[in-house]
């Protein structure tokens, strides 16, 4: 019984963690929840988790559902997820370090789509403090990911 | 290659196309339901009460703990201010005739600049939940919804009757708020005492921009204090919207500086302020 209950907790880890960080959200730290993206791009591209990429599109959608933004997530991870999977070129299950630096490039663009909607020192700002946040917590995150995933 | 080996790859090329055929579905539904999405909204307001329900369940541990820090942060800086309103209660209870008299004069002042006192309207208090600012989004949730009759576009202003952002989406016990400051902004001003009309703008900074004045001569200067417009019953008249910096900037209400707020209710049938 104890261990069902672990390996039921195991899977829905990747799952319960993206939520609770969606729902964690506050200014500047985690705005609208931004860090839910750490697990959405880990589970969805690095080692992907069965069901997951469903509920990353949900996800998703909640994310753009509190940033205000029309669907920009949404058409960006399909638009990623179908480059992903369509060619066998970039193969991001067998990168280094976990893919931080896809995941640099992944966040990167979309913070830089963002902020050239509308050029300010404060948006650039924000979008450096943004990106350097969610970067910097990326490899705890998927690191305790991995650990309770037994990966 | 085996048939296993075969038949996932498979699998995988058909979920990509899936995807990305949500893609051009997604962006003919924004060309098509652009500005008000209803049927995505519709959709949030079914599944995010119960994300948000599962979400509070697997953190509260880390809220509660936020929410201690917060309140012993909160009781060392009461215990500052707690004596140092002692010290300014004794001043002031010391020059109470004269405290009486500025408050009857700035009363009197408050009314000749035209700054709004408006409570005419019918209202809901609500509490801020979070605030979603980023980049140059900056929209926040309260508490209240469709259920307390907050609808879209009714207006949201704080306790000292300044205009804070416009609901821009209801749920059955939420509501999303745009802030003065969203990028999305752009609401029809006044002139306080003049008759001198503008449009002001959120750039995502906290200091929104106003221009497009009706009178073309007009030169925005510091101190000018600027009222909601009524123009096509969007907005009520005469609420206090905020303060020019210089010439093209304007102090607002932050929403990361209020907690609750008040929703100003239409008055008109048509979901309009008339």
């Amino acid at each position: 019984m104890k261990r069902e209950i672990i390996k039921y907790l195991r899977i829905a880890f990747p799952f319960l963690l993206t939520i609770a960080l969606w729902r964690l959200s506050c200014p500047w730290v985690n705005p609208a929840g931004i860090l839910c993206v750490i697990p959405i791009f880990y589970c969805s591209f690095i080692k992907p988790v069965r069901y997951f990429s469903i509920f990353s599109l949900i996800m998703c959608f909640l994310l753009d559902y509190k940033f205000g933004s029309s669907f920009m997530w949404t058409i960006y991870y399909c638009l990623c997820y179908m480059g992903m999977n369509l060619q066998t070129a970039i193969d991001l299950t067998h990168t280094k370090k976990y893919g931080v630096y896809a995941f640099m490039t992944f966040l990167g663009i979309i913070i830089l789509f963002m902020f050239l909607q509308h050029v300010n020192i404060i948006n650039l700002l924000y979008a450096f403090v943004m990106f350097v946040i969610t970067c910097v917590l990326y490899i705890p995150m998927v690191v305790t990911i991995g650990a309770i995933r037994n990966d | 290659m085996s048939s296993k080996k075969v038949s996932s790859r498979l699998r995988t090329i058909i979920k990509a196309i899936g995807f990305g055929c949500l893609v051009p579905a997604i962006a003919m539904y924004i060309i098509v339901a652009k500005p008000d999405f209803r049927f995505a909204n519709g959709i949030a307001h079914t599944i995010f009460p119960v994300f948000h329900a599962i979400g509070d369940a697997v953190s509260w541990p880390f809220r509660a703990g936020g929410k201690i820090v917060k309140r012993i942060h909160r009781v060392s800086v009461l215990e500052e201010e707690n004596e140092e309103l002692r010290a300014r209660l004794a001043a002031a209870l010391s020059k109470q005739t004269d405290c009486d008299v500025a408050i009857l004069e700035n009363k009197k002042l408050l009314r000749e600049l035209g700054v709004a006192r408006n409570t005419n309207y019918e209202t809901v208090i609500a509490d801020v939940m979070y605030d979603n600012s980023a980049v140059h989004h900056e929209t926040f949730m309260i508490n209240r919804g469709a259920a307390d009759g907050v609808e879209p576009g009714m207006v949201v202003i704080s306790f000292e009757n300044k205009m804070v952002g416009t609901v821009i989406d209801a749920g059955m016990h939420f509501a999303r708020v745009r802030s003065l400051i969203d990028s999305a902004t752009n609401i029809a001003v006044r002139i306080a005492g003049s008759e001198v009309y503008g449009f002001l703008r959120g750039d995502g900074s906290s200091t929104p921009s106003v221009g497009f004045f009706s009178d073309h001569k007009f030169q925005g200067k510091k101190g000018i204090k600027l009222l909601t417009s009524n123009i096509s019953g969007i907005l009520p008249s005469e609420i206090y919207v905020g303060e020019m910096k210089n010439e093209t900037d304007v102090d607002v209400a932050l929403p990361w500086n209020v907690s609750r707020v008040i929703v100003l209710k239409f008055t008109g049938e048509n979901g309009d302020y008339q």
